[in-house]
């Protein structure tokens, strides 16, 4: 009669225990974003002032600027905050030679990605806002005048762009640093 | 008194049991969203905004930056074509369908996608670089000791993974388990001491 005493008296036990380790569990996968203290965000911005293009050293063993990045790829950062007003973005599109862009919020997810096969007339214009900004440049704009530059909402205020130029053979990674080094990325001044 | 002895002891079992879950989800980079086709796996969303919680927090813990999902895909593989486990002083033969794509490039790193330093100090080859038969296919050699034609090096000793990237490519694995395998090459163990 014992063990079976114990064991019905285990089990109030052992259900409140797993339950406490399944809140544990989701808990921390959701709150992880918002405490890991070596994510992208902070990595950039910790090496690079806002609103200014940051070429990176090319990944070597032992001395990659983000773990798990493409060795072939050069590549250019440039964090944001839009509450100083919208980020404008020019990039001269490389001839044949692959660039691309992706666009991280302070968290790390993507909500926006890009390759230099959107570029009009061998280039990439863009102006990143949040949805308010974007209103007022509308409000803005002229009905009768030129077409505006491609317009991308960013959901948060702060977040950062990673620009990627591939090198296909290792002589062509000095090409590749040039294509970034003419990549702009700066805050749009208000006119008022 | 030894109600609140079990709760405190319950209590500690709880949350080491949870952080200890967690702790295996990132380090064996659980998503449920991850597809695997052949010998590669990828998880499709991990370039978008329906991102899973477990890819998000492996990405804010490593510190990655993925490829967003207009700019290509990135696939890896820990095992060879007979499920075995991917060694350094084996040699391997990748060969089949290449997906048509702009650029790509295949990388010899450790598992957790950090870079290994080998004698050529080239842990990666590109589409741009490697020699085509006539055929149009650019099977590659992987071994530790000097190939002839395209071969890339592997470490000296170890395990490893092999990363696939495809830029602007027509491939796309967003039709998870239902995409035909045989799109995407394949890795064969040719010989293994």
């Amino acid at each position: 009669m014992t063990p079976l005493r114990i064991r019905t008296g285990v089990l109030p036990w052992l259900f409140g225990t797993l339950c406490l380790a399944v809140i544990v569990h989701f808990s921390s996968i959701l709150l992880l974003p918002h405490l890991a203290e070596r994510d992208a965000y902070n990595r950039v911005s910790s090496i690079t002032d806002s609103n200014n293009l940051k070429i990176l050293p090319v990944s070597r063993p032992g001395l990659e600027p983000f773990p798990a990045t493409d060795p072939n790829m050069t590549l250019g950062i440039c964090w944001y905050d839009l509450n100083n007003g919208p980020l404008n973005i020019k990039v001269a599109v490389p001839g044949d030679n692959f660039l691309s862009l992706s666009f991280h919020q302070r968290r790390g997810t993507i909500f926006y990605s890009m390759t230099d096969q959107a570029a009009v007339k061998g280039d990439i214009k863009l102006t990143l806002a949040t949805a308010d900004e974007i209103d007022d440049l509308q409000s803005q704009d002229d009905p009768d005048g030129p077409l505006p530059d491609l317009r991308i909402t960013a959901p948060s205020p702060q977040g950062f762009v990673i620009f990627r130029a591939l090198a296909p053979q290792a002589h062509d990674i000095a090409n590749a640093q040039n294509a970034l080094k003419a990549v702009s990325c700066s805050t749009m001044h208000s006119e008022n | 008194m030894l109600t609140l002895l079990k709760l405190l002891i319950a209590g500690f079992i709880g949350l080491g049991l949870g952080l200890a879950a967690t702790y295996l989800a990132l380090r064996r980079q659980f998503s449920p969203e991850r597809v695997k086709l052949g010998i590669w796996t990828t998880i499709p969303q991990i370039g978008t905004n329906e991102i899973d919680p477990y890819a998000r927090a492996r990405i804010a813990w490593s510190g990655e930056v993925p490829l967003g999902q207009g700019e290509g895909w990135t696939l890896t593989a820990r095992h060879d074509n007979q499920n075995r486990p991917l060694k350094a002083n084996c040699t391997y033969w990748l060969s089949g369908t290449m997906p048509v794509s702009r650029f790509w490039t295949i990388t010899v790193s450790k598992s957790n996608g950090d870079l290994i330093d080998n004698q050529t100090h080239r842990p990666s080859l590109t589409s741009g670089e490697v020699v085509y038969g006539e055929d149009g296919a650019a099977p590659i050699l992987l071994s530790h000791d000097v190939q002839p034609g395209n071969w890339l090096q592997l470490p000296d000793s170890g395990s490893f993974m092999l990363t696939l990237r495809l830029y602007d490519s027509s491939f796309s694995p967003l039709a998870g388990n239902l995409i035909d395998d045989t799109q995407l090459p394949s890795l064969a163990r040719l010989s293994c001491p």
